[in-house]
């Protein structure tokens, strides 16, 4: 009988958290894909510093790792890992640069992996991952965020990635969390801090 | 050319056999082992986070994930059982999946029944024998910790694994290399594990 009531408040509690999230009405996603595009045309640098978050169901504990993205218009990524290691990757000029912790080589932008990686945190900047025709796009909202929520139409990309939330802060243009769930049902949540938008980025943070 | 001649323990002298059995503890806790992970493969760079975690007396769960963290190898493993839970497209090759399956079955072994012992200056040695695979197991005379095991077959060198560790059940730094492949895994500790 405990049991069941515990259950059901338990029930009660997380349908609470759940309900917080209210799909946007179609005239609210538009406005809220119109803005966001067109405030992010105005950005030619981005910088932030991350925590990476990785839940798996075996685990005791998530793994964190922290580091620092810049991001160059159109296309130059930084994306650094600093904390527990060293590692950084770099795509510029159709390379891909990696230093890892110390180990430094490069490849051509030609891997799908890294292809998609990229994709994916350039077109969340710009506001082009919306009319990506790969992914279909829910949008929802809280008190605090507008949600895109991200499903990937095929199924070779379902097989990586299950679902991709990225969460847009009411007063900000830029990406504060991405939620990502891969078809094991395990989590990379990537928390962004500190973000300036069109600060100067020394060229040195692009090479490794 | 990496040689393949024959493994002969140097400057090691036959002492009397004190252990009946030694064991490697180093993924013996059932706390997360959450390592860095780099691979070299012939010309081929692997970098990850690696986890280790032991499900049952005699089980073992292994993932690598990128940095990313996405997840690129699942599986279980035993002494006698391997169960491929998830393996990305781009590494689903057979001798991919056999290399990992042979280096961590040998990785994650835990008890060595003893045939003989050895002593050198700084290590109390031990061989194990289990059919054709032979191991040399290192103990460090002053602080008792495993900082090696070599691995032979037909008395050929086939892996070097050796260890960093402050205490038996958790070793920081791993090293493992093959002999007779171009295969090196490199694991560095990235949690603590308590």
């Amino acid at each position: 009988m405990i049991k069941n009531i515990a259950f059901g408040a338990f029930l009660l509690i997380s349908g609470f958290v759940f309900a917080q999230n209210t799909a946007m009405t179609r005239a609210e996603a538009k406005a809220f894909v119109t803005k966001i595009s067109s405030e992010t045309k105005e950005i030619k640098t981005l910088q932030s510093d991350f925590a990476q978050t990785k839940k798996m169901d075996f685990l005791d504990k998530s793994i964190v790792t922290y580091g620092r993205m810049s991001l160059k218009s159109p296309n130059t990524l930084s994306w650094k890992y600093t904390k527990p290691y060293q590692y950084s990757i770099i795509f510029k000029e159709n390379k891909i640069f990696i230093n890892d912790q110390g180990k430094k080589s490069s490849v051509d932008a030609k891997s799908k992996t890294f292809e998609k990686i990229n994709k994916l945190i350039v077109g969340s900047s710009n506001g082009k991952m919306f009319s990506d025709p790969e992914f279909s796009v829910v949008y929802l909202k809280n008190s605090s965020s507008n949600i895109a929520k991200f499903t990937p139409k095929s199924a070779q990309l379902l097989k990586y990635i299950k679902q991709i939330e990225l969460h847009f802060p009411k007063n900000q243009s830029t990406v504060s969390q991405v939620n990502m769930t891969e078809a094991s049902g395990d989590t990379t949540n990537i928390v962004f801090k500190n973000t300036k938008i069109n600060a100067p980025i020394p060229a040195s943070e692009f090479s490794l | 050319m990496i040689s393949c001649k024959s493994y002969q323990l140097k400057d090691g002298k036959p002492v009397s056999n004190t252990e009946k059995t030694v064991e490697n503890l180093y993924f013996s806790s059932k706390e997360d082992y959450v390592y860095k992970c780099q691979m070299d493969v012939y010309k081929n760079h692997i970098s990850g986070i690696l986890i280790i975690k032991k499900i049952s007396e005699t089980m073992h769960r292994v993932v690598m994930t990128s940095d990313f963290g996405n997840k690129m190898i699942d599986f279980e493993i035993s002494e006698n059982d391997f169960k491929l839970n998830y393996v990305l497209a781009d590494l689903d090759k057979k001798m991919v999946i056999n290399f990992l399956k042979n280096d961590f079955q040998e990785l994650l072994r835990q008890k060595f029944p003893v045939k003989e012992s050895f002593e050198n200056d700084d290590s109390k040695i031990y061989l194990s024998k289990f059919d054709k695979k032979q191991y040399y197991l290192f103990f460090d005379k002053e602080n008792g910790l495993l900082n090696q095991i070599i691995y032979t077959q037909n008395n050929k060198e086939k892996i070097d694994f050796t260890f960093e560790a402050k205490k038996t059940t958790f070793a920081e730094v791993i090293n493992l290399q093959h002999k007779d492949f171009k295969i090196n895994i490199k694991l560095n500790q990235i949690t603590e594990n308590e």
